[in-house]
């Protein structure tokens, strides 16, 4: 099965965008790499691979700020202070692990609903399971689109050799 | 009062979930959550849910796997097992149906989804 990038691209938008809309009601525009690379410290990023019919991965990789808004708005996070330093460091391991959850909860997402654009209705299609990391992903040989959310900017990377002009 | 049984290894599916059946449901629920279809199968012989809500792609156990053990067993058959996945489109619906399941649902679920979804089947088994 090959996939056309213009086809790609507008199942990525329309996949990312429909699930953004529907997790936090906000919408997405495409942005520039330029924008991306601006604000790019302190990122985190996830992977979900795709096992058939195409072969290949998608990498969703976004500012941490982005996804502290996210989840505050998800979580309804508490804003007050930890009582005590302990408490405070339980806190923010679990806090970390709430994003790195959201994250793959988003890649999982996007990916299932861009595949369901792309893929033909009688053929099933597989998924791994998401893996989360800091940092900037290796997306050198991937297809990579840019958008913006809110006040931030995100990558979403899709590899795969069945990619076709 | 009624059991309902979300399960999904992330909790922010859980969370999403629990919110679109806050939404919708009219009368008050009890909300129980498992992390895999191992956990879910050891918490639906405690619990007897009367619906269960679950992923597909889950470590461990999968959402096929687990909706092939309950339709096997003679205490959980019988209970309605509802799909709410990514990785959905009419082939993947068609084999899961086959394997047992009462419906399945795309992720981002929306509550009129779900709404519709948990009408039918409580109207089925009421």
């Amino acid at each position: 099965m090959q996939i056309e990038k213009q086809g790609l691209h507008e199942a990525v938008m329309r996949a990312a965008g429909e699930t953004m809309e529907n997790m936090v009601f906000s919408e997405i525009v495409p942005c520039e790499k330029e924008d991306f690379i601006q604000n790019s410290q302190d990122l985190l990023w996830s992977s979900i691979i795709m096992k058939k019919p195409i072969a290949g991965d998608m990498t969703i990789c976004m500012p941490m700020a982005m996804l502290q808004e996210i989840v505050g708005d998800v979580y309804d996070a508490p804003g007050e202070e930890p009582a005590d330093q302990e408490k405070g460091e339980a806190q923010s391991d679990h806090r970390e692990q709430l994003i790195k959850d959201t994250l793959g909860e988003i890649v999982n997402t996007v990916i299932g609903l861009m595949l369901s654009y792309l893929v033909p209705e009688d053929q099933e299609f597989e998924v791994g399971l998401p893996v989360t990391e800091k940092g900037m992903p290796d997306v050198d040989d991937a297809d990579v689109t840019y958008y913006s959310f809110n006040d931030y900017c995100f990558m979403v990377a899709v590899e795969t050799e069945f990619l076709t002009d | 009062m009624k059991k309902i049984m979300i399960v999904d290894d992330s909790g922010t599916a859980r969370l999403f979930i629990r919110r679109c059946l806050e939404i919708v449901l009219t009368e008050e629920v009890i909300i129980i959550e498992a992390v895999n279809g191992k956990d879910a199968l050891t918490t639906m012989k405690q619990e007897s849910p009367d619906l269960v809500l679950t992923d597909l792609n889950m470590p461990v156990m999968d959402g096929l796997t687990f909706v092939k053990r309950v339709a096997a067993s003679p205490k959980l058959h019988g209970t309605p097992v509802v799909f709410i996945t990514s990785v959905n489109n009419p082939a993947r619906r068609e084999e899961l149906v086959a394997q047992g399941a009462s419906a399945v649902l795309g992720k981002p679920v929306t509550p009129k989804a779900l709404s519709e979804t948990l009408e039918e089947i409580f109207a089925k088994t009421e």
